[in-house]
């Protein structure tokens, strides 16, 4: 049951940062975008990377048009570079991109609406993550110290003297008659021992 | 917390499923190909592109004030783009008298690839050559092919993902070209 729920937060956990699905669209036959243009100086370059490290190719399966060989991402950067030279803002290149493809073309989401989800989502299952690790933890302490006790006071070779432990006390002491095959496991490994 | 209080709240760690439950049920009910636009119901973009066959500009301003259906193909564009283009020169040739435009525009092709095709399907209607994709990426085109339905006041009613069919042609430029 713990594994279970352990795990169903590792899914939450990993299913949040994704909020769309990625979409596949026709491979295209790479060809280099026009070369009508000046070569971008080092400043244009990194603001067009900066803008299109944004943007999802959308041709490709999770990956920006800063990253991807596709000719589309080739053709949207060199779009990029032009509203650069123009004069408009990162926000209005972003716009512009919005408008036409919806807010599906950006790579983060913008936190709003249903989108906010996508960004609280990890937080959350972090915070349910480390109680969960805290209260099992509490329990486990409580669980040895009982163990300890109940050997000590039933005068058995105490596990915890030689530091092999060979069977983790579940059960509080008394909580529940122990089962015959594990009281013969502890018989014979007692036996084992020197 | 006592081991008690634990084991009673225990009942809830299933309900921990419910959110993945109910994310999987929304993703496998929306068709991920059902992008929508948002340029449906706004002014469509203008373009001015070459035509391929005599190289002559040609203006979606020029087609003002009719029905124009938008068309993004390529050569490469296997089988969707071939399946659909006898549909389209077919609805051209039935609709050119009703006030209805055809333009095709090739994307991310060679010239003479595209002329090949248009050959192939004997097309009629005009289709131009967008190089640079600039109009492509002002349509928000992802993938070929796509159509955009403009109504007779420059705006986008409609656009298809995927191969246009003759019904869907048919019933979309019947409600277009009503009243």
């Amino acid at each position: 049951m713990r594994s279970l729920a352990a795990s169903l937060l590792a899914v939450m956990v990993l299913a949040a940062p994704a909020p769309a699905l990625a979409f596949a669209a026709e491979p295209a036959p790479a060809r280099p975008g026009s070369a009508a243009s000046p070569a971008p100086t080092e400043a244009e370059a990194r603001r067009v990377r900066e803008i299109s490290a944004q943007l999802r190719c959308v041709v490709c399966q999770a990956l920006s048009v800063a990253d991807s060989p596709s000719t589309t991402a080739q053709q949207m950067r060199a779009l990029v570079l032009e509203q650069v030279r123009a004069g408009k803002s990162d926000e209005e290149i972003l716009a512009y991109f919005v408008s036409r493809y919806g807010d599906w073309v950006l790579l983060a989401p913008p936190p709003r609406g249903f989108n906010l989800l996508a960004w609280g989502l990890p937080f959350v299952g972090i915070g349910i993550g480390v109680v969960a690790v805290v209260l099992a933890a509490r329990r486990w302490v409580r669980n040895g110290r009982a163990a300890r006790a109940s050997s000590a006071a039933s005068g058995a070779p105490s596990a915890e003297a030689d530091g092999t432990a060979p069977l983790p006390a579940r059960e509080e002491p008394g909580a529940r008659p122990r089962s015959a095959a594990r009281d013969r496991l502890a018989e014979e490994l007692a036996r084992l021992r020197p | 917390m006592s081991a008690l209080s634990f084991r009673r709240l225990r009942w809830l760690i299933p309900l921990s499923a419910l959110p993945v439950i109910a994310l999987l049920a929304y993703g496998f009910r929306v068709d991920p190909r059902a992008i929508p636009s948002p340029l449906v119901d706004r002014p469509a973009p203008g373009f001015t592109l070459p035509r391929l066959d005599t190289g002559e500009p040609l203006s979606l301003a020029d087609l003002d004030g009719r029905v124009v259906v938008v068309n993004f193909w390529a050569s490469w564009c296997y089988p969707a783009c071939y399946e659909e283009a006898p549909v389209l020169e077919d609805g051209w040739r039935r609709w050119k008298e009703r006030g209805v435009a055809f333009v095709g525009i090739n994307m991310q092709d060679t010239d003479e690839r595209a002329r090949e095709f248009m050959h192939r399907f004997s097309f009629t209607f005009p289709n131009l050559a967008d190089r640079d994709g600039r109009t492509v990426i002002d349509y928000g085109v992802y993938g070929v092919p796509e159509t955009f339905f403009i109504d007779r006041e420059g705006r986008v009613a409609r656009k298809i993902v995927g191969g246009v069919t003759a019904e869907a042609l048919e019933e979309t430029l019947r409600a277009l070209t009503r009243g």
